[in-house]
């Protein structure tokens, strides 16, 4: 499993962390207004740069790994464990990156929108690690789907999602925190049960070579 | 000696289908270690299943492979002596390929436990192969050099070759033979080469696998095997004593002359030659094309 979790790491984690940090850098170049609203959004864009990465890391990254002679246990349990490092790591730069504007003193982060909660306080750091493991894992689903050529179902499914989360993100973001703390927290973590739960059911019902490498 | 020293690639009553076209339908093979293997077919034929499945990069219906005695499927010892370079894809889901070159070989580096370092920036120089260039933007004979790259510089004891000269101009096709024969010289190992260019690699293969309706339907030594087949012309009385005790497998006129492809030991062939007839030697495409044409080449 080395291999693949080594592999994973250099092509998909670091590349991965790299946008996510180079995103919360870039405000440091802007003007100070914009900052607010930038990091308000950063949770945002991590959970889509996190998405890109867990489709490509289950898609053609795993489809060359396998062709070059590695196991579908290893992939398989390498990608979850690399999936868990990355979402922490992740959500470790967004808490950190919420903390600069107060720290540099260049503004105050007033952690109002609904995206500016989830890096607002230790209390909420599991919860926005849960929503970058959903963001990643839901990137790994739609890969997993385009992997195996169920290319249509993968669009269909996509655009649903992206639709639901657009439409939960744009309401979220204009409705007071105070209002959206309770659904906020438990939508990740239902979001996460529900794309895992559709995962594993699919990839274990409609692929018998990876129960059996789940298994072995 | 143990099964692991015998070192042998096996498959025993492999069987797939792709919902009800059946691909491969019982499959026995034995590939030997130590001889350069030529496996041909016609489109559609399951060549590339064959030898995905060999390397425990698809799965089976039925049957199984193994390798030095061990089942080769999820078996990181018996993957580690395999190395099935695949035809590289210009686009993946419909966009272009975005993987660079130098990102593929560090990919191969990283998986296959055998690479040489030296062997492939020595390839990558021979080859003017761009290590940033996309695969994306390469022509169809610049993938085919990336794939025989890695190939050669796997060091695998089995390798394996789906269509390696596809694309490839004439002399760089010489320039792949000329390398295959000297690695193989020099390491012993076993290489499995599919193609559809029969004639001019022939001279490669020390065996060939021919496959048809989801089996293997010969296996022989190259020159044992063209050596069973002649093309016998002449009139058609002459031809039916000459023929007997000789397979006819297709015959074809042209006026009062009439010609078959026949099939029989070298002596029976001989003995053929010795009536009132034109005996010709047949080379690997014309027996591969009087074994698996079915009547489609007229």
């Amino acid at each position: 499993m080395a291999r693949c979790v080594r592999y994973l790491i250099r092509m998909c984690m670091l590349p991965a962390l790299g946008v996510v940090l180079l995103f919360a850098a870039a405000p440091l170049l802007v003007p100070l207004e914009f900052l607010e609203t930038y990091y308000t959004s950063l949770p945002i864009a991590a959970l889509a740069i996190l998405f890109v990465y867990g489709a490509t890391a289950t898609g053609w990254q795993a489809n060359l790994v396998l062709s070059l002679g590695a196991r579908r246990h290893d992939l398989f349990h390498g990608t979850a464990a690399v999936f868990v490092l990355t979402s922490l790591l992740a959500a470790a730069l967004i808490v950190l990156a919420a903390m600069v504007p107060g720290a540099l003193g260049m503004t105050r982060f007033s952690g109002d929108g609904a995206m500016g909660a989830l890096a607002g306080g230790p209390a909420a750091w599991p919860m926005l690690w849960l929503a970058c493991l959903t963001g990643m894992s839901t990137g790994g689903f739609f890969g997993r789907l385009f992997l195996l050529r169920h290319k249509v179902l993968a669009i269909v499914l996509l655009a649903a999602f992206w639709l639901v989360a657009t439409v939960l993100c744009l309401v979220a973001l204009m409705v007071p925190v105070a209002a959206w703390e309770v659904p906020l927290g438990v939508l990740p973590a239902a979001l996460y049960l529900i794309l895992t739960g559709l995962n594993v059911l699919f990839l274990l019902l409609t692929r018998r070579w990876l129960l059996r490498a789940v298994v072995c | 000696m143990t099964t692991r020293e015998t070192n042998a690639l096996m498959a025993r009553g492999v069987c797939k289908a792709y919902g009800q076209l059946k691909v491969l339908d019982g499959l026995d093979l034995t590939v030997e270690p130590g001889k350069i293997y030529g496996l041909i077919g016609r489109n559609g034929a399951g060549k590339t299943t064959l030898l995905s499945i060999l390397t425990a990069q698809n799965t089976l219906d039925a049957g199984e492979v193994t390798y030095g005695g061990q089942p080769v499927w999820e078996n990181q010892w018996a993957l580690d002596h395999l190395c099935f370079s695949r035809e590289l894809q210009p686009t993946q889901n419909g966009a272009q390929n975005p993987q660079k070159v130098r990102d593929y070989l560090r990919a191969a580096a990283a998986f296959l436990p055998r690479w040489d370092r030296e062997y492939a920036a020595r390839l990558l120089e021979e080859f003017r192969l761009e290590p940033r260039k996309k695969i994306g933007q390469l022509s169809k004979g610049q993938m085919s050099m990336v794939t025989i790259l890695v190939a050669l510089a796997s060091r695998a004891p089995v390798t394996i070759l789906d269509e390696p000269v596809a694309g490839l101009d004439v002399v760089m096709r010489e320039r792949f033979y000329r390398l295959l024969l000297d690695d193989y010289a020099e390491t012993g190992r076993t290489f499995i080469l599919s193609t559809h260019i029969i004639e001019e690699a022939a001279s490669v293969f020390e065996e060939v696998l021919i496959l048809d309706r989801g089996k293997i339907v010969e296996h022989a030594p190259t020159e044992e095997l063209v050596g069973q087949f002649a093309y016998l012309s002449g009139a058609e009385e002459e031809l039916d004593r000459a023929c007997a005790g000789l397979q006819v497998l297709s015959e074809e006129r042209v006026g009062r002359r009439t010609t078959r492809a026949v099939r029989g030991t070298p002596e029976a062939l001989e003995a053929a030659g010795a009536f009132d007839v034109d005996l010709a030697p047949m080379n690997l495409q014309n027996v591969f094309v009087a074994l698996c044409g079915h009547g489609d080449e007229r």
